[in-house]
């Protein structure tokens, strides 16, 4: 696909789905560029139905969708640029996994779908079990083998609907270790997941959906120092904690404030403020600070916040 | 001149495939072969095959026993079975397998959810449908026309002059292939029509067989208990499906109708039993287009 760098792979431009009376998303625009993003979203949120708007699958009530500054709907060509793994167990359960990546190799009209097909097995690390039939995998083996489907074209954008549901630990870190390399190959890939740990370690950029709506985007960092009305808990290793305890008290950023021991934990509006003043008031009590940190950071806490304040 | 160097290392990394496509019947290809295999029970295991193949054999069975028979006693095997009393063995051969065959061929896509993989490749409804007709029409033409051309074939090789057989029976093979391919279209859109209506293979197998039995008791019970004054009662011969691909075999061979049957009493000529036929196969087709043009994967 000829795309420059700064134009988005991805754009939503105010897409709404409705089903009678029921809204399943409403006004969603966003943009995707290469790299990781995570679809996030509580059951119900529409994170399916967004997908299937992007895959061409479902018509938008309102609003476009373009793949490379095109709409997908009404031009077929545009699926030869991207790979989809839809949610499920959505197999032909009697083939092979060699059989089943070259169907979709000669789908895509590729010149040579058996070389394809070996190519893609091998960029997911099943070529042991490539004339294995469907039906005797695991669950994260089959996903691979959706994956290998997915990419026998090695296509630009990349769309996962809940891929790790059902793995094991160990299939999941296989499996994260498999979409990070190609979002590192410059694949822009888009995953929906529920599972927040595995989001995180996966993408750094983030869209959230609450209610159909869009309640984020971006990069989760950036997003958690956007929610200033959230405050934020600073753990503090240090000789006097309890001095400091004192002093950091009666800043009127601070919200609380936990001794025990040598450990203390504050509640801050304002990291950037108590960030100046904790070091000040060490020096000034004499106080050796150990150890200073965030402890919610994570994207569960952002998940959290976004998901309850609607 | 410049050296060559030595050596180099190739990225072969991840990008972007822009090299040559195939084109559209590539991708039809694909999926008319895949419905072939699963229809035939092939790299599956010996269960699913035994219907396909044995109903494969149930229409070459005959002709080829014929066959045998006659290559070794020659004449005195007597006649066998014309061309429509054939067809006839046919044509139940080819409505059971259009009702296991089409279901096979449609029902599974929805059943294991995997729409969405195919409608996600560049593969339009179109290809979609054309893929799936043009797998059932290879079966069926397998089944509808080859005994038969074999027979004919037959007839011809085993009579005194193979070639003036061929000389006076040519139009014969005509016969054979204009009922053949009507039929086969016939039974191939009625049967796919039928499976889109369904998810489950077993229901739309019961679903086709039913209609076609049902259909022509229906057409007889009601036909020779109404009274024979009762407007449009005639028209009733074109409730039985299965009897329109029977009166129209035996107008394309120039059989009469059955002394006393539905269809003699009826009075309408062969054409229109084809016309018929014409008529519910566009029918099924655009039944069949509607739905495959609204799956929702």
């Amino acid at each position: 696909m000829n795309q420059t760098a700064s134009s988005p792979v991805v754009e939503l431009r105010h897409v709404s789905k409705w089903y009678g009376d029921v809204v399943a998303v409403a006004d969603l625009s966003f943009e995707l560029y290469p790299g990781i993003t995570g679809l996030l979203g509580p059951n119900g949120a529409g994170k399916t139905t967004t997908l299937k708007a992007i895959t061409g699958l479902l018509q938008p009530s309102q609003g476009e969708v373009l793949l490379f500054g095109r709409p997908l709907i009404g031009d077929p060509m545009l699926y030869r640029a991207i790979g989809v793994v839809p949610d499920g167990d959505r197999l032909y359960p009697r083939l092979t996994v060699r059989s089943y990546a070259r169907l979709h190799a000669e789908l895509q009209g590729l010149e040579h779908p058996a070389a394809a097909a070996d190519e893609a097995i091998a960029r997911v690390g099943m070529e042991a079990l490539a004339s294995r039939r469907l039906s005797g995998l695991s669950k994260g083996e089959r996903q691979r083998t959706k994956v290998a489907g997915a990419i026998v074209h090695q296509p630009s954008l990349l769309i996962l609907d809940e891929p790790m549901t059902g793995m094991d630990p160990g299939q999941r870190a296989r499996f994260i270790e498999l979409v990070r390399a190609l979002g590192q190959a410059g694949v822009t890939v888009l995953v929906s997941s529920h599972i927040l740990g595995e989001v995180e370690r996966l993408a750094t950029q983030i869209l959230v959906l609450v209610g159909g709506r869009l309640a984020a985007s971006g990069d989760f960092h950036a997003i958690r120092d956007l929610m200033a009305d959230q405050p934020r808990t600073v753990v503090v290793e240090a000789s006097g904690a309890r001095q400091l305890a004192a002093g950091l008290i009666t800043m009127p950023t601070t919200v609380a404030v936990e001794v025990d021991g040598d450990r203390m934990q504050a509640r801050t509006r304002s990291v950037e403020a108590f960030a100046t003043e904790l070091p000040r008031l060490a020096q000034e009590q004499g106080v050796s600070l150990r150890e200073v940190r965030t402890t919610d950071e994570s994207l569960e806490q952002v998940f959290r916040y976004l998901v309850g304040r609607r | 001149m410049s050296e060559l160097p030595a050596g180099a290392i190739y990225d072969r990394g991840y990008r972007h495939y822009d090299g040559p496509r195939e084109g559209r019947s590539r991708r039809i290809t694909a999926i008319l072969v895949a419905g072939v295999r699963r229809a035939l029970g092939l790299k599956r295991n010996w269960k699913t095959k035994v219907v396909p193949f044995g109903l494969i054999v149930a229409a070459f069975g005959p002709v080829l026993a014929f066959i045998g028979i006659r290559l070794l006693v020659g004449d005195a095997a007597g006649e066998f079975l014309g061309y429509a009393d054939y067809f006839s063995i046919v044509a139940v051969v080819l409505l059971l397998f259009a009702a296991t065959a089409a279901p096979e061929l449609l029902c599974p896509d929805r059943r294991q959810h995997v729409l969405a993989l195919v409608f996600t490749r560049p593969v339009t409804r179109p290809d979609y449908l054309a893929a799936k007709l043009g797998a059932l029409l290879l079966l069926m033409g397998l089944v509808a026309l080859l005994p038969l051309v074999i027979l004919y074939l037959g007839n011809a090789l085993t009579a005194p002059s193979a070639a003036t057989y061929l000389r006076e029976h040519l139009g014969d093979l005509g016969r054979i292939l204009f009922a053949g391919t009507v039929l086969t279209i016939f039974y191939a859109a009625v049967s796919l029509a039928v499976a889109s209506l369904a998810e489950r293979r077993s229901l739309a197998t019961a679903g086709l067989i039913g209609s076609f039995v049902a259909s022509s008791a229906l057409a007889n019970i009601l036909f020779f208990t109404a009274p024979p004054t009762l407007p449009l009662r005639r028209w009733l011969t074109f409730v039985s499906l299965q009897g329109l691909a029977g009166r129209f075999v035996e107008w394309v061979f120039g059989e009469p109708f059955d002394d006393g049957s539905l269809a003699q009493q009826a009075g309408f000529s062969g054409s229109a039993y084809l016309a018929a036929l014409v008529v519910l196969t566009v029918a099924a087709m655009g039944l069949l287009a509607w739905r495959i043009a609204r799956l929702q994967p």
